[in-house]
């Protein structure tokens, strides 16, 4: 307590400067939740404390402010504690207000003390909901980055994980984290992942999927994701070992995993907790998914419009029959029914649960029927489409989701143009563009299954 | 990628096999069958010998690089107008197989399943293949991994299929031969098949550590492919019979054509054989156009490489979309047959003596 009290004393005036205590009012002056408290005052001077105090502990705060500002100093600030004192000029103080301190200091001061009474608001530690399993570690990150940490340190109890920080954005100045583990991560690709870091611009970051457009180069070439985004701990965790490096953004839950490459995106973290069998079962199931939903539209429309003697004549001769008293062609009324049932989906995933069930409800049934009696859309189409829509929710990434439900119309208008050859074509092309893409410099189109049996 | 590593084992094995996939299906055959009366695995048998030969003195020659691309190590030992004299049937060469690859997919295209479509948008599909070769080697390796896997997979199941309604007795003589295809031109007219190696030596920097294993690939992967060689040779023979085979300008598309069974899905299996031989063509024809461009800009280090590229993008699709039937592509097949017996074995013997020449100047230089 007396080096507090002689820190105190020691505080820097300089009389040609405004007061830290007046540059800190100037540059709060329009903010309603900055707080000045006159803490002590002797013959000489007044002693300030000021904050934010809707970043502070009202607790701490209270062991501070709480007796009489007229009593003795010294028995007031015996009841702070936490980090050690710290002096600071003008634009450190502001900071320290900003990231929840309180700075004590003269009224004539030009320097103050920070004190950290800071607290962080931040849900609790919950179950994951973008990535559900049903075997395996049930907690998720959330926004805090210390917390997050913490949650992969204990995930990683070893002092080769290794984590490095920096703040990115010149207003939002957020703090961004690499983690890697040591010996298993390529020296290379986290210095060159240091360098791009240090390089963003941007006024502030609130996203790590922002933060991941800003690190990727080439944006319009970009249509697939070059990172898998995860809130598990065990996911990020098992990717560390693996030898990844992974970028934490403090105030989302959302982890980025890199250099990532196509068939990360096609493992659930389940993967790894129940019978290997299963899982190449359900991998299968989720590329047959990914094939049909791909594929199954524009097949629709290349059998019955462009190549119909590719198909057997029974379902030839159904599909026609099905589509009698439809009066516009079949790639009208497929991109019809594939938009609408995109409208749905959209619908269901922006509503509220309670209505979203309803929504779904109503457009699958209801309208899928009526669009069939008023002779809009084929029934055949309508089981394509439903078919189409289930495959897409198999999708295990989000992100690589959307870009499904998207390829499905560039597939749709190859059939349109060429038939069975143009979906054909398409696919080669998906594929050349998908063989020059690299995430982090790993090539998007290799597995690194070998490289992780060689170490 | 700025420095592109010679091909590993499996990415050989996998160019080479969907070289002899976009190559052997739908022009060969029927120059082969219509080549001799006498069985057809020895003209395959003799031209697999002369491919193994071919390639082991490219091997040879790629052996003397240490670590260099066969344009540049030429163009430093012997100068920039000796190299591009050498060259110059190399360029043809290739320019004429990409216009003839071209052409006779889209002519197959044409005859079976989109009767209506002009050849010149079809020729169009040049295109994707010019944009890839673009892209780098890299990129083209790593589709052509994906493409290995998926197209092998329906390659081997429509070849399996096609063992349905065949009468072995069809394929007689199966053991005797006069040697008659050694005096027909089209014998030698499907020279283009067997020359996988003669294009992938000039892509990327080879040692002699590289060059051992790339031909060992190679081997291996005419291993591979000589069943499905065969299977396209000799299904149609033994479906339709040796005179009706000669005269059909697709035998095993034909072939497809006549396969009906009850618990396949898909009544046409002529358009999956087309549409599986698409992957094969656009990424063999990326390759060619990757080699040939990677030459040009070898010899012409100031061009760019965006303008390399659509200029022979420009000069190949004219020249196929302005070949006006399927005969006159027979013919230019016949007419460059030359051209192509030069790039299997004159050239390499050239490539390796002027890479020795250069050798011995070096050694003779650092002796003084």
């Amino acid at each position: 307590m007396s080096d507090i009290l002689a820190s105190f004393y020691r505080l820097s005036e300089n009389p040609d400067t405004l007061s830290l205590f007046d540059q800190l009012s100037e540059a709060f002056a329009d903010s309603a939740d900055y707080t000045t408290a006159l803490i002590g005052k002797t013959d000489a001077t007044e002693y300030h404390l000021c904050f934010i105090k809707s970043l502070c502990s009202s607790q701490k705060l209270d062991y501070l402010l709480g007796t009489n500002i007229e009593g003795d100093m010294s028995a007031q600030l015996e009841r702070y504690y936490g980090t050690d004192l710290v002096e600071g000029n003008s634009k450190s103080c502001e900071q320290a207000i900003c990231n929840g301190y309180a700075v004590i200091c003269k009224r004539t001061s030009s320097t103050g003390l920070m004190l950290n009474i800071s607290e962080s608001r931040q849900r609790s530690i919950v179950s994951p909901i973008t990535e559900n399993v049903l075997q395996g570690p049930m907690n998720a990150f959330n926004e805090s980055l210390d917390v997050n940490t913490a949650l992969i340190r204990q995930q990683i109890r070893s002092s080769k994980l290794k984590l490095w920080e920096t703040f990115i954005g010149t207003e939002s100045i957020t703090r961004v984290a690499v983690f890697s583990y040591s010996g298993a991560i390529d020296p290379d690709l986290l210095s060159k992942l240091k360098e791009r870091l240090k390089k963003v611009q941007t006024a502030g970051v609130q996203d790590s999927g922002q933060l991941l457009r800003l690190l990727t180069t080439k944006n319009w070439m970009n249509l697939f994701p070059v990172s898998v985004s995860t809130e598990r701990p065990d996911r990020v965790s098992a990717d560390l070992l693996a030898g990844k490096a992974i970028i934490m953004v403090d105030g989302t839950p959302f982890a980025l995993i890199v250099p990532t490459v196509y068939t990360d995106f096609w493992h659930s973290p389940e993967d790894k907790y129940i019978n290997p069998y299963v899982t190449y079962f359900l991998l299968t199931l989720r590329f047959l998914a990914m094939f049909i939903n791909l594929f199954l539209p524009a097949m629709y429309v290349a059998l019955t419009s462009v190549n119909i003697d590719v198909n057997r004549l029974e379902i030839s001769l159904a599909a026609a029959a099905s589509r009698e008293g439809v009066p516009y062609p079949v790639y009208v009324e497929t991109l019809l029914m594939l938009i609408v049932i995109d409208f749905i989906t959209e619908a269901g995933l922006r509503l509220p649960k309670s209505i979203s069930s309803t929504v779904t409800m109503v457009g699958g049934v209801v309208l899928g029927q009526a669009i069939i009696q008023a002779n809009i859309v084929s029934n055949l189409l309508v089981i394509i489409v439903a078919a189409t829509a289930i495959t897409n929710f198999i999708v295990i990434d989000y992100q690589m989701g959307l870009v499904q439900r998207i390829l499905k119309y560039f597939m749709v208008m190859g059939a349109t143009i060429a038939g069975v050859l143009g979906i054909v074509f398409c696919f080669a092309c998906l594929i050349f563009y998908l063989s020059c893409l690299e995430s982090f410099g790993a090539p998007y189109l290799t597995s690194l299954w070998s490289k992780k049996r060689r170490s | 990628m700025k420095n592109p590593s010679a091909f590993t084992g499996y990415e050989m094995l996998a160019i080479q096999m969907l070289f002899s996939g976009a190559a052997a299906g739908f022009i060969y055959p029927s120059f082969l069958i219509r080549s001799t009366e006498g069985a057809y695995w020895i003209p395959i048998a003799v031209w697999t010998a002369g491919a193994l030969l071919s390639s082991w003195l490219y091997s040879r020659m790629l052996a003397r690089l240490e670590g260099r691309k066969l344009v540049s190590a030429i163009r430093s030992s012997v100068g920039l107008v000796w190299t591009s004299v050498l060259f110059l049937p190399v360029i043809l060469f290739l320019i004429g197989a990409l216009i003839v690859m071209l052409r006779a997919y889209s002519e197959i295209i044409t005859m079976t399943m989109l009767p209506t479509t002009p050849i010149s948008f079809l020729n169009g599909m040049l295109l994707s293949s010019a944009a890839l070769a673009l892209a780098g080697i890299m990129p083209i390796i790593r589709a052509a991994r994906v493409f290995f896997l998926m197209a092998s997979l329906f390659t081997l199941a429509l070849l399996i299929i096609g063992f349905s309604d065949v009468n072995w007795t069809l394929g007689t003589p199966w053991f005797r031969t006069n040697g008659d295809f050694l005096l027909d031109n089209r014998f030698y007219a499907g020279s283009f098949l067997w020359m996988g190696f003669a294009i992938t030596s000039l892509i990327g920097p080879y040692t002699m550590q590289s060059a051992r294993g790339a031909w060992r690939s190679y081997a291996l992967a005419l291993i591979c492919a000589l069943p499905m060689i065969a299977g396209y040779v000799y299904l149609p023979v033994l479906t339709f019979g040796r005179d009706l085979s000669q005269r059909l300008t697709f035998p095993f598309v034909t072939k497809m054509d006549t396969i009906y069974h009850y618990w396949i899905i898909f009544d046409n299996l002529t358009a999956i054989f087309v549409s599986v031989t698409m992957l094969y063509v656009l990424l063999i024809m990326a390759l060619k156009l990757h080699a040939l461009g990677d030459t040009v800009k070898t010899l012409m280090p100031k061009a760019k490489n965006g303008f390399i590229y659509l200029g022979l993008f420009i000069v190949v699709y004219a020249a196929a979309t302005f070949l006006p039937s399927w005969r006159e592509l027979e013919h230019v097949i016949i007419l460059t047959v030359g051209i192509r017996l030069y790039i299997m074995f004159i050239f390499p013997l050239l490539g390796m003596a002027a890479l020795i020449v250069a050798q011995r100047r070096g050694g003779k230089g650092r002796e003084s």
